[in-house]
């Protein structure tokens, strides 16, 4: 067992070192660069002064090791080795550092920018995968115990439904029905405007016993009922299109449970038809689900990329299309990499803990 | 025997009928659009539906948008636009998939290591992401501009959901061709002196086309949705060619009472194509594989 973690360790550091290259030099190779927008701003600006720009993000520096000829003022500079832009990058990476914004918060450190939306993310993401999986695992048990039943035939085509509405459709339904509409529920954002914070600061000032955010001391419970009035919509999108994958999920993977000898043997005993689904059906049933659970963890963080952005929910999701839209590459680099972080380590989990759960597997 | 079996799922033949339907339509759009896709009316914007058009032309049968162009017309056209990427990337996607699998499967070894991690690689690289970053930044490449003109757009969505598309097919693929390439009537045509491709393309293929053929089904619903949310984000398809998805983004700049009714449509016409094409595809699975039913 420890032989094959230790080989699949290795070999997802291997993946991961392969993916954090691809997805630097296709960021790299693109065409566009962080300049691009202040010359459209500013036509006077001179060819000399964006080299001069690019020198000072070390643009100007070859992708892979290679020779380096600086032009100083016009002038050929003598060449060097250079180890590359890549290396360099990874070497900072490799200490957690993503390097500075370009173009969103110039200059300011794509870890801090990142620490200020994982939050948000966190706080949308748990809650709507939380829900639909509380909701969903009964259905699903239920749906396969009555295996062709009329509820059966209902909630797998909901699943159906919900599967092919895209959340950017439902999204926009649930804001002109219920923010607009009926007038419940605010059409995006995190907080009342003119409020001293969010849910997240009153979080954090909780968490901290009182010590963070001073300003809005006394406001928690109002400032955290408001931000559950806001993420209200968006978790509902999400919640409702998660529910199909997950109650699929778990009505075939009952449904294999249910096909089982042990399962004959159970009911054989004389136990109660509830303690044989419930305790012999369910407990082997979550298994495969176990797996399946790991596997969304790189969403957990992650966030929604259209959820968010429909929402003007200040996630994980939304920073990375503003950072695509923005030319702000160290900010994408840096959540990419995260997140394909998260893949490969979420994928390992899932194989460990799939052998964990289920003592039937082995890895020899 | 399939089309047997395929024709008693109800589902999935309400699906095809729909699937007709939409497919009809959006090629017809010439003829059955009352209105250019493009034309503008600025006396009627954001009309409701059933509004009369202007003296002697038709009705606007689901209304008009913020420039008055009308709806069903739109519809039509945007519906040819979609159906006619999801066809070709579902093509593509399906060639190259069934290349590298049956490839992999059949010569195994190496071939099969280097070619399956690469497969990795591809299944863990962050598809949206990607997808936007290389659909805004291939738009700027001044020769593709002068070579594709107004298709530039269609063309490089084609092309990245291709990129990221394949995978699947090929794992299935690889799978197939691993178990069958011990069976024994591969081992007789070798036997009888046919070449390594004509036993991957006449004897492999054609024996792994069921799932390759319900695969392909389910991705086509998965390939509108994709191209539908990249248009929507504003890196796919650019007005003024009309997709479901770019519809949408021009609803959510409508005034906020009018987002209903300028979202509910091109939704619903993606709902309903994706929803028809997965009860299609769940119905040949259980009609072209009756094992696979769950």
């Amino acid at each position: 067992m420890s032989k094959f973690i230790l080989r699949r360790v290795f070999q997802s550091l291997l993946l991961l070192l392969l993916i954090s290259m691809l997805l630097y030099l296709i960021l790299n190779l693109v065409p566009g660069g962080p300049f691009d927008m202040l010359r459209t701003a500013n036509p006077r600006i001179t060819t000399t002064q964006i080299d001069h720009l690019n020198a000072l993000l070390d643009l100007d520096k070859p992708l892979l090791p290679g020779t380096y000829c600086p032009v100083v003022a016009g002038v050929k500079q003598a060449c060097t080795i250079d180890p590359g832009r890549y290396l360099r990058w990874l070497a900072k990476v490799a200490q957690g550092n993503f390097g500075v914004s370009w173009t969103m918060k110039i200059g300011q450190n794509v870890m801090s920018m990142i620490g200020g939306r994982i939050g948000y993310t966190l706080l949308l993401m748990g809650l709507s995968t939380f829900l639909a999986i509380i909701i969903a695992v009964p259905i699903g048990i239920y749906s396969a115990v009555h295996q062709y039943s009329k509820t059966d035939y209902i909630v797998t085509t909901i699943a159906f439904f919900g599967q092919s509405m895209p959340t950017f459709w439902t999204g926009l339904m649930a804001i002109s029905i219920f923010a607009v509409g009926l007038n419940l529920f605010p059409t995006g954002g995190v907080s009342t405007a003119g409020s001293k914070g969010d849910i997240i600061n009153a979080i954090s000032r909780i968490l901290t016993l009182g010590k963070a955010y001073p300003q809005i001391a006394g406001q928690e419970g109002k400032l955290i009922l408001d931000g559950l009035l806001h993420v209200a919509l968006p978790c509902l999108v999400l919640t409702f299109f998660n529910l199909a994958g997950w109650s699929r999920f778990t009505r075939s993977s009952m449904l294999e449970v249910l096909r089982q000898d042990y399962m004959r043997t159970a009911r054989a005993k004389g136990l109660l038809e509830r303690v044989v689904i419930l305790k012999h059906g369910l407990r082997n049933a979550l298994i495969p689900l176990v797996t399946i659970f790991a596997l969304t963890i790189p969403s957990l963080f992650g966030g929604a990329l259209i959820t968010e952005s429909i929402f003007s929910w200040p996630g994980m999701g939304r920073m990375l299309i503003e950072g695509i839209e923005n030319v702000d590459w160290p900010v994408v680099q840096g959540i990419l990499v995260i997140t394909s972080f998260l893949v490969v380590f979420s994928n390992l989990l899932a194989d460990i803990l799939y052998a964990v759960v289920d003592p039937r597997i082995s890895y020899g | 025997m399939a089309w047997r079996r395929l024709r008693r799922h109800r589902l999935a033949m309400l699906g095809l009928v729909v699937l007709a339907v939409v497919v009809i339509a959006s090629l017809g759009a010439d003829w059955i659009a009352p209105y250019k896709y493009d034309e503008i009316d600025l006396r009627h914007t954001y009309a409701p539906f059933m509004t009369p058009g202007m003296p002697g032309r038709a009705t606007h049968y689901l209304g008009t948008d913020g420039l008055g162009r009308d709806v069903f017309t739109r519809l039509l056209y945007a519906g040819r636009v979609s159906l006619g990427v999801a066809l070709s990337v579902t093509i593509l996607v399906t060639i190259f998939g069934v290349f590298i699998g049956s490839v992999s499967g059949f010569f195994g070894g190496a071939v099969d290591s280097v070619l399956m991690r690469f497969t990795d690689v591809m299944l863990t690289l962050p598809d949206l992401p990607l997808l936007l970053i290389l659909s805004a930044s291939l738009r700027q490449f001044a020769q593709l501009q002068d070579l594709l003109g107004d298709l530039l757009g269609v063309a490089i969505i084609v092309f990245v959901l291709t990129i990221f598309g394949w995978m699947s097919d090929a794992r299935l693929v690889r799978g197939q061709a691993l178990s069958l390439r011990t069976r024994e009537f591969i081992d007789a045509s070798r036997s009888l002196g046919a070449s390594q491709a004509r036993i991957i393309f006449r004897h492999i293929v054609p024996n792994a086309l069921a799932p390759i053929i319900v695969n392909a089904t389910l991705g086509f619903g998965g390939v509108i949705i994709a191209e539908s949310a990249l248009s929507f984000l504003g890196f796919g398809i650019m007005p003024p060619i009309p997709t479901w998805g770019n519809m949408l983004n021009d609803a959510r700049s409508a005034p906020l009472q009018y987002l209903f009714v300028q979202a509910l449509w091109p939704g619903f016409c993606i709902f309903l194509t994706v929803l028809s094409i997965n009860f299609v595809g769940d119905g040949l699975r259980d009609a072209l594989d009756p094992r696979l039913k769950m």
